[in-house]
């Protein structure tokens, strides 16, 4: 009996090792750990081949637009997002990731165009709404921020985000009072929150 | 008859139904051309000039733009000068078109713009000169550094390059921020071919006015720009300057009226103070009003 038993912990113990060991020497495990020690183009090497035209695969090509936006390569991003949307013209993950390198580059407009191909086919969906507000207010367009922060707090209630938005938007128009009040609010979710924090002590 | 009428009724609404749809699905498509229009009027006096008194200009700009990729721009100014000796009037019309397209680098992370343009001078009592003109620019990602350099080239061999480096927002030094208030102190340098250089400082301080009444501005800016400086061409304006005189100093006011989203009004007003080639110093009062629309 005793004898069964250590042959079932040795068993155990070899399946075990196996998997880590099969888990380590996996390329996507190993792209992971590399991008959270923020060697982007190493986790990006890693999955080119993945990216390969005879198998492509769609979940490669948004990584690699993702690592490349993080490693500063603005255009390889664009290009492999782009390649994702092509490969699947429903893809949201697509157009919401070329929106990010877009954004760095300052190409709102291009940017915000993808977040309307978003929301016309997701009237809500929460990122597209974001970033689509922070190409708003790098426009200035204030009046038009106001209205979309306002209708977005609305259906996010507890979220941050569209607050401060509004907040900066009523600050910007000389509404202090709405502004005041919208940044209290932001104080209440992140009592440290810097921007809330300096207006209020300002004005 | 009735049923007649009642099937060109349902045609009617059947076609209106359509377009309402065509009209619909429009205004759903993304927005990719943008166009944005500048009028301006400017009057101006001079003061102990030799020969002119006074200036009136009408400019327009149109520029339209695909996304951030390609921009257009055609502008015109028209120019009416009046002389003491009260001689006929001297007119100067330019007409000016502008074409840019921007790279997106990550070699150098940045955007770089290049732009060539052709400006046609044309007006009574002055020869139509032709200028050619070549530029390029370069705006880091941060938006923090802008670079610009130009050559121009007209029919008579006059040839004007130069360059400016300036800083858009604080981080390399000079600009302050507070609640209300923007102070700004940067260079202007520019290297001229034959001409030296000319080295200016811009100083200006702009007061956003917040929590104001209706009427009054969205902010105010007070300012001075010293150095001598020349111009042959000024891009922005679509203007050709037909002199050799230097522009010593000049102090500004301006207010701006941020209407609505891309709508602007501003109203400025300035002293230019100038040297003539035979060292003698001119001024120039000058009043402009600006209209602004992004559509």
């Amino acid at each position: 009996m005793t004898q069964l038993k250590h042959i079932f912990v040795i068993f155990i113990f070899s399946i075990t090792y196996n998997a880590i060991s099969l888990a380590q020497d996996n390329p996507w495990s190993q792209s992971y750990k590399l991008e959270t020690q923020k060697k982007y183009n190493d986790a990006a090497k890693l999955i080119l081949p993945f990216a390969d035209k005879s198998k492509k695969s769609e979940y490669a090509l948004l990584r690699l637009g993702w690592l490349n936006y993080l490693a500063g390569n603005y255009n390889k991003s664009i290009k492999w997002y782009q390649e994702a949307s092509d490969l699947n013209a429903k893809s949201i993950d697509a157009r919401l990731g070329i929106m990010l390198p877009l954004m760095a580059q300052l190409r709102w407009r291009e940017a915000q165009n993808y977040a309307e191909q978003v929301l016309t086919v997701a009237p809500w969906q929460y990122y597209a709404h974001v970033r689509l507000m922070a190409c708003e207010a790098a426009q200035q367009e204030w009046d038009k921020l106001e209205k979309h922060a306002t209708s977005v707090s609305q259906h996010y209630p507890t979220d941050a985000d569209s607050l401060v938005f509004l907040a900066r938007a009523e600050a910007k128009l000389g509404k202090i009072t709405e502004a005041k009040s919208n940044y209290q609010k932001v104080l209440q979710m992140y009592p440290d929150h810097l921007e809330a924090l300096k207006y209020l002590v300002t004005h | 008859m009735k049923i007649k009428v009642s099937t060109r009724i349902s045609k009617f609404l059947l076609a209106l139904s359509f377009f309402t749809l065509c009209a619909n699905s429009y205004s759903e498509e993304p927005q990719h051309w943008y166009t944005t229009a500048r009028l301006t009027y400017l009057s101006a006096a001079y003061n102990n000039a030799q020969y002119i008194a006074r200036q009136d200009s009408g400019r327009l700009m149109l520029a339209t733009e695909y996304l951030e990729k390609n921009q257009i721009q055609f502008a015109a100014n028209f120019s009416t000068f009046s002389f003491k000796d009260k001689s006929p009037n001297y007119t100067q019309n330019t007409f000016a078109l502008f074409a840019q397209h921007y790279f997106y680098t990550d070699l150098i992370s940045g955007r770089t713009g290049v732009q060539i343009g052709y400006l046609k001078v044309t007006g009574k009592n002055l020869t139509a000169n032709n200028i050619y003109n070549a530029a390029f620019n370069y705006l880091n990602y941060s938006g923090k550094f802008y670079f610009h350099t130009s050559y121009t080239n007209s029919r008579y061999g006059n040839s004007q390059s130069g360059f400016s480096i300036s800083q858009i927002k604080p981080g390399l030094g000079f600009q302050l921020y507070f609640p209300q208030l923007w102070a700004n102190v940067s260079n202007i340098y520019t290297a001229h071919s034959g001409d030296g250089h000319y080295d200016a400082m811009d100083y200006s301080l702009t007061f956003n006015l917040i929590n104001r009444p209706r009427l009054f501005p969205s902010n105010l800016t007070i300012g001075a720009t010293t150095g001598k400086r020349q111009y042959y061409v000024d891009e922005q304006n679509a203007l050709v300057y037909n002199t050799e005189d230097l522009l010593k100093e000049e102090f500004y006011l301006s207010a701006a009226w941020n209407i609505k989203d891309s709508t602007y009004f501003y109203l400025s007003a300035g002293q230019q103070n100038y040297l003539d080639t035979s060292n003698q110093n001119y001024s120039l009062n000058y009043f402009a009003i600006t209209f602004t629309r992004t559509w």
